[in-house]
């Protein structure tokens, strides 16, 4: 059975197909859930990015203007929604005066003397990166996306993803103590 | 060109944004550089590191937010139960009114049993004490009344 193209899928969509709607979330869920959940460090803000790209999709399905590139216009949503509620977040926890730098610092149960396997130790180092190098790593890396296609989604150039994503392994290396 | 281009270059060479041709000249450096060809080690070794981070799972409970978007306003709800079940019978392999009708079972025997043990019509308890040269002794767990 031939798989359907986003592009048909997207389609469907527009016409008020939710069968369509749903085949697409299959396809997207786990992907921006886990692009979502490292890149805020927590499990119930990456909800809550993935729950407003699709809210997005289901009200704007008509505008998306290249139907091609729907994959590239998930991530740069639920990227931008990532960072907004990380953002909220920590507004939240500066007005309740609490000492916490981080807003994962509280939902990870790991420290770096607890991740004892390399694992876990690599993804507690990448919660320690700054978020410009950890977003382009993460899709680089999880994702494997052109650095073209990451500067779409961060609305950045090719050239500076290039850029960022050197420094990110150089930091990376270094909080590993490489 | 500087180390910290070469690696720069390296970086982006891993990421194959880099052609051949131009990949050559970081190699006769990386010949003769002993920082950057540490800085090649290090990146390759965090790349295999990095894939074998396990990725998150997705709650049953996003995929019911995320498809109750999906359904038009004053819907039945019909259309999102199902929708549910496929994405739970997709991930478990268990259909959803199975695992609905063996939960319902469990309630029901728990509900029956806790009926049986407290019916206050329960007949007290009779137990026979055997005692050699004593003639035969009924014992009941009620009161004397119960086992008038």
């Amino acid at each position: 059975m031939q798989v359907p193209t986003d592009e048909l899928l997207l389609e469907e969509v527009r016409g008020g197909n939710t069968e369509a709607f749903a085949a697409l979330y299959r396809r997207y869920r786990a992907p921006l859930f886990a692009f979502c959940s490292r890149l805020t460090g927590n499990r119930e803000h990456a909800e809550d990015a993935v729950h407003e790209s699709f809210l997005k999709l289901s009200r704007s399905a008509d505008g998306i203007r290249s139907p091609g590139a729907l994959r590239t216009w998930l991530f740069r949503v639920a990227r931008n929604e990532s960072l907004m509620i990380r953002r909220q977040n920590r507004k939240i926890v500066r007005l309740a005066e609490t000492d916490i730098d981080t807003p994962w610092e509280e939902n990870t149960p790991l420290t770096l003397l607890e991740a004892r396997d390399g694992a876990a130790q690599i993804e507690y180092a990448l919660l320690r990166l700054k978020t410009e190098y950890r977003e382009v790593l993460l899709l680089r890396e999880f994702e494997d996306l052109s650095y073209a296609e990451i500067a779409q989604i961060t609305g950045s150039t090719p050239s500076a993803v290039k850029a960022r994503i050197f420094k990110a392994r150089k930091a990376l290396a270094q909080k590993l103590g490489l | 060109m500087s180390c910290m281009e070469i690696q720069e270059g390296i970086s982006a060479f891993i990421d194959d944004a880099v052609p051949e041709e131009e990949a050559g000249s970081f190699f006769s450096h990386i010949a003769d550089c002993e920082e950057c060809r540490r800085f090649l080690q290090t990146s390759v070794r965090m790349r295999g590191m990095i894939a074998r981070i396990p990725e998150p799972g997705v709650t049953p409970h996003l995929d019911a937010r995320v498809l109750a978007i999906a359904l038009p306003a004053g819907r039945s709800g019909g259309k999102a139960r199902r929708l549910v079940s496929s994405l739970w019978q997709q991930r478990l392999g268990v259909p959803l009114p199975a695992v609905a009708a063996g939960i319902a079972l469990i309630v029901l025997s728990a509900l029956v049993s806790a009926w049986l043990w407290l019916s206050p019509a329960r007949a007290p308890e009779q137990e026979v004490v055997y005692i050699f040269g004593m003639p035969q002794i009924e014992v009941y767990s009620g009161t004397h009344a119960d086992a008038q």
